[in-house]
């Protein structure tokens, strides 16, 4: 157990410290100078070197790397070249809409799927589980950013029972937590949908293990067999589907965000990639890429509390 | 009244009849052994009595368990008889459990579903089946994969006894399972039903296994039962063509040449095979020995056996003897040259292998003629690839035309001939033949070993012959070997060596392994 | 029954692929003309579903963005198929080994990328263009490839046909083509299947933010985003490109599924009571 979570650990590590080399080296090597970019095409040379100065530009490359990673240890990230307020600032108001936004619909889908992948799978072959199956196959297929539209045509513009965008705050949690739920169900559905047929065939799997049918020689029903046996083993499968929607639903916010117009890091990295503002999307990139592998890593750990085969 | 009454139990699947008319009683305290080949329908039969078969199956007869139908109760009902009036036990350990949950969860289960029995008295109640089926050493709180197959039988057989049922059904219980295992599994069993006046349905397919365990016998054959009777009478006396054929293929022994003394082809001198230790926070746990210093030689045209249980480094030792693994010490040399890893093409021609499993080991993708050719790999100059592969087919009784289909038209026996033809079409000088016959039913496996006896003797082919199973060994071997937790720890002339066993692991396999009884008919 | 999903999946899948090669020689009205007058223009004979806020035909612009969308989504499946099955394939020949390592925690360096993420940071690099969404989802796929193929591949590589070749003297490279890859192939083909689906909809949903295709060239997605304000005033903008991304996304589904049943003799197991 504890040999797999260091290992676990480790690659984590690596991971991170790779990505960040990758990021660093996309934003800050290859296009050029930000400091020209900054300024404009017709820019004093004068005035881009003091710019650099400023910048901390004139440093070496790997000097750099270390004062961003640096600054990332110490929860610094640099200004913003547009916003001329520190990157960490503006990351940490953002992160408090995308992020409940992400679980919230992470939340969401995982309460719709397990109902009905596990109905389908126990009526398989019938009317329900065609039912069912059509109905996932359609909510895939939906785009998400196209489905999040006509629910503001509904439930904003023609119901009135949601504001059509905008997000008010915390302080509200109420008003927030509405502000969040169309959003949070345009993301859910195909993330449900998936989930769904996951569920339905890691069901049907197990269903057909040999355990099972052991577990019936011993007396139990269909549906006992499936409340005591069958779910928990279909639940590895399901963990990494889980897993990696949410990175999915990460990405998914991002477009999201903006057809609700929502403060979240999606709308600050397209302002920033229109404004180039790097430094800004060179963080919010990095904090993306962290969270999607610490999820990961959690997802990995999650297996050894299922699977007592793995707690070595 | 009989224990069980099965009346007329017919089951299909569409317009095709699986199981047709089958009738038995059984007394309480009895042992029914169900014996046939694969396809026979015996499983069906118990699943058919569990009423636990495939919905798309349909079904008719009567099963009366002391005189109430079970055919006719509720799937409630019958939730309710399962477990508690009637155990089953399943032929695969290894998947029988569920890996997530605990082994004193698993038999405390069965009581708990059963009666009103609180979470600790149910423990309790596991704790003591546990103790009667052996387990007195291991705890509730372990998982199946911590347990061994023996083990997690024992496991499984105590999850079916927990409540005393009146019937008992074992489909294949120790055909997964080493010999030795398969021995103590059998003696647990026939304790078990003494003990608690059981009925058992023993479902095999070994007939020595049913002499020794059963008090009457039912054949089956194609979906229903053509003999029935007391093993005695049956097993001397059998009435039906199809039981005389059985027993004579169990009891078959190919006829062989006595040969002389000829030159060492294959010579394997203190060959060790080990594999790095797993991994571990810092370092790694010390390797593991597979093969500890293994020496013997193989002259031409020699049948040479190997016998060993699962784990005892067998295999192991066959994968270096092909040059797929290195090897830490040693050397084995094959007409005179070094057998290792890189060994050029010219001197991995001498050997060719044999698998046990008859369905993986073929791509399914490809015709007979580029699967048995595939070996011309080996050759420089490969003669022309149909009329080499024609002429091999006809030497294991196949047909030329056979050349252009695919793997999946043909019978478990039938691939066996395409597996060997395809080690022999480049004359090698060894043949190393993995558990070759393990996987066939008795009637196939006996023709198997005449056509292996028939060729070695024609194109004076040597053969290494791996198996779990003594009395195939004994029936095509000039010698044997037996090995244990990688070492060669007796060999000699094979009836020497079974006649009068040195060692005592050779004598505790052969105690283990059930046999016919002698002087019965043929 | 079961081929209900292939027909009518294969139909759909057909049906726009005819139409996006079609809009190659043929389009009711051309795309690029622009007419004030007509602009928002509800569902007519002349005009089938409409006009946009510029006058242009709906309908045209649909056929000419399904060449997009198929355009990106097949370049995209190529690069991680092309990538990752060799990638995949060379990780299960050198399994447990440092290659395998390599490649593994390549791809895990890849994952932790979402496609958009990847697209940002090309943006950033080159500006927004329809090769930066090929190139985006092109990397997200490697991968889904690789990681699929290394597990098929691995659970073939234990299988005894794979010793025989061995002992017939067949080095990895080679068992990798004769045997490995075309028996995984069927479940390349349904990946890919569903990989082009994947890939329709994140090319509609980069378009959608900019990130995708630029004007002149129409998709689906920038659809969408001219739509978006429009939404009460002229619902049809919005609704028709959409409904073209679930057809091609539902068929191509649709036949994945379709042709994983037809390659998968499981199916056909009974079930036990």
């Amino acid at each position: 157990m504890l040999m797999r979570f260091m290992q676990r650990l480790f690659s984590l590590i690596v991971t991170l410290i790779v990505a960040s080399i990758l990021i660093f080296c996309v934003i800050e090597v290859l296009p050029g100078d930000p400091a020209a970019f900054m300024l404009g095409m017709n820019a004093e040379p004068e005035a881009v070197a003091a710019l650099r100065a400023q910048m901390g530009l004139d440093a070496g490359l790997v000097a750099r790397y270390f004062t961003w990673i640096g600054g990332w240890l110490t929860g610094d990230f640099g200004t913003s070249y547009t916003y001329r307020v520190p990157v960490a600032e503006l990351i940490a108001d953002r992160v408090w809409v995308s992020l409940p936004l992400a679980l919230y619909a992470l939340g969401l889908s995982t309460v719709i799927a397990f109902p009905i992948g596990i109905v389908a799978a126990m009526r398989r072959g019938r009317a329900a589980d065609y039912g069912i199956m059509g109905a996932t196959q359609l909510g895939i297929a939906i785009p998400n950013f196209w489905f999040a539209m006509f629910l503001v045509v509904i439930f904003a513009i023609n119901l009135r029972w949601v504001q059509a965008g905008g997000f008010p705050g915390w302080h509200d949690p109420v008003a927030a937590i509405r502000a969040l739920t169309l959003p949070a169900i345009s993301l859910a559905l195909p993330q449900a949908s998936i989930l769904a047929r996951i569920m339905r065939s890691a069901l049907i799997d197990t269903l057909d293990e040999d355990y099972v049918r052991t577990a019936r020689a011993k007396g139990l029903s269909r549906s006992g067999v499936v409340r005591a046996h069958a779910l928990r083993n279909a639940m590895i499968p399901v963990l990494t589907i889980i897993g990696l929607q949410f990175s999915f639903l990460l990405a998914g916010a991002i477009i999201i965000e903006n057809v609700f117009y929502l403060p979240g890091l999606g709308r600050l990295l397209f302002q920033a990639i229109n404004q180039r503002d790097l430094i800004v999307v060179e963080s919010t990139v990095m904090l993306l890429v962290m969270a999607v592998v610490v999820v990961t890593f959690l997802v990995d750990l999650a297996y050894a509390i299922v699977d007592p085969r793995l707690r070595r | 009244m009989s224990l069980l009454s099965v009346q007329g139990l017919s089951v299909r699947i569409g317009a095709l009849d699986i199981l047709r008319d089958v009738s038995f009683e059984m007394e309480p305290g009895e042992v029914l052994g169900l014996v046939g080949e694969s396809g026979s329908g015996k499983s069906i039969t118990a699943l058919g009595i569990m009423r636990l078969l495939p919905e798309v199956m349909s079904v008719e007869g009567a099963i009366l368990l002391q005189g109430e139908a079970l055919d006719k109760l509720s799937e409630r009902r019958m939730c309710a008889r399962r477990g508690r009036d009637v155990g089953m036990v399943f032929q695969e350990p290894m998947t029988a459990l569920n890996p997530l949950h605990t082994i004193g969860d698993q038999v405390a289960e069965t009581v708990r579903l059963h009666t009103r029995t609180g979470r600790r008295a149910a423990r309790q109640r596991a704790r003591e089946v546990l103790d009667r089926v052996g387990l007195e050493h291991i705890g509730l709180a372990r998982f199946p994969h911590e347990l061994s197959g023996g083990q997690r039988q024992r496991v499984v057989i105590a999850c079916a006894i927990a409540l005393a049922p009146k019937l008992l059904i074992a489909d294949e219980p120790t055909t997964a399972l080493d010999v030795t295992t398969q021995g103590e599994i059998l003696d647990l069993l026939r304790r078990l039903v003494r003990e608690d006046g059981m009925g058992l349905i023993l479902i095999t397919h070994d007939l020595a296994v049913v002499a020794k365990m059963a008090d009457r016998i039912a054949v089956m054959q194609l979906g229903r039962i053509v003999e029935r009777g007391l093993v005695t009478e049956v097993l001397h006396r059998p009435t039906h063509d199809y039981t005389r054929a059985l027993l004579a293929a169990s009891r078959h022994q190919p006829v062989r040449a006595a040969r002389a003394e000829a030159a060492t082809v294959l010579d394997v001198r203190d060959v060790v095979r080990s594999y790095p230790g797993t991994r571990r926070l810092l370092g790694r746990a010390p390797p593991v020995e597979a093969v500890r210093g293994v020496s013997f030689s193989l002259h031409q045209g020699e049948n040479l056996g190997l016998v060993g249980e699962s784990g005892s480094g067998k295999s192991t030792l066959a994968r270096a003897l092909l040059g797929l693994e290195p090897v830490q010490g040693g050397a084995i040399t094959l007409g005179g040259q070094v057998m290792d890893a890189a060994a050029p093409r010219a001197l991995r021609r001498r050997i060719g292998v044999v698998f046990q499993d008859p369905f993986g080991s073929f791509d399914p993708r490809w015709t007979v003629e580029r699967l048995i050719a595939e070996p011309f790999h080996l050759l420089d100059n490969a003669p022309p690839r149909r009329p080499a592969v024609e002429e091999v087919l006809r030497s294991v009784g196949l047909q030329p035309r056979d050349a252009d289909r695919h793997i999946h038209a043909f019978s478990g026996g039938q691939r066996q001939r395409i597996a060997i033809a395809r080690a022999l079409i480049i004359r090698p000088d060894v043949i190393l033949l993995d558990e070759a016959v393990s996987a066939l039913d008795v009637q196939v496996r006996a023709q198997i070993l005449d056509l292996l006896a028939e060729l070695s003797a024609r194109f004076e082919v040597s053969y290494l012959f791996i198996s779990h199973d003594l009395s195939v060994v004994r029936a095509i071997t000039d010698r044997v070997m037996v090995m244990q937790a990688g070492r060669i720890v007796e060999s000699g002339q094979t009836e020497a060596v079974f006649a009068a066993p040195r060692e005592a692991y050779t004598r505790q396999l052969l105690a283990a392994t059930p046999r016919l009884p002698d002087g019965i008919a043929t | 029954m079961r081929a209900r999903n292939l027909i009518l999946g294969g139909t759909l899948s057909g049906a726009f692929a005819l139409v996006a090669l079609l809009s190659f020689v043929w389009t009711p009205h051309d795309v690029g003309a622009i007419s004030i007058p007509d602009r928002m223009l509800r569902p007519s004979a002349d005009h089938w579903l409409g006009t946009d806020q510029l006058g242009r035909d709906i309908f045209s612009m649909l056929m000419v963005g399904a060449r997009t969308s198929l355009a990106v989504a097949l370049a995209s499946v190529g690069i991680g198929m092309g990538l990752g099955v060799p990638l995949g394939l060379t990780a299960a020949a050198r399994r447990g080994g440092l290659l395998d390592d390599v490649i593994m925690r390549g791809n895990d360096l890849i994952f932790a990328f979402p496609s958009i993420l990847i697209a940002i940071l090309i943006t950033a690099l080159t500006g927004p263009s329809v090769w930066n969404a090929i190139l985006a989802i092109g990397i997200f796929n490697i991968p889904v490839f690789a990681r699929l193929s290394r597990g098929a591949a691995l659970s073939l590589w234990s299988r005894e046909y794979i010793m025989a070749a061995r002992v017939a003297g067949k080095g990895a490279a080679r068992i990798s083509a004769e045997h490995i890859l075309p028996n995984i192939a069927n479940l390349l083909i349904v990946q890919g299947t569903i990989q082009f689906s994947v890939g329709i909809l994140v090319e509609a949903a980069l378009s959608y933010v900019g990130l995708g295709a630029q004007p002149p060239l129409p998709s689906w997605g920038r659809m969408l985003a001219d739509a978006q304000t429009l939404i009460s005033l002229a619902p049809h903008m919005a609704l028709f490109p959409g409904l073209a991304i679930v057809l091609s996304v539902l068929g191509l589904n649709l036949m994945g599924d379709g042709l994983r049943d037809a390659f998968d003799p499981k199916l056909s197991r009974g079930r036990a009571q």
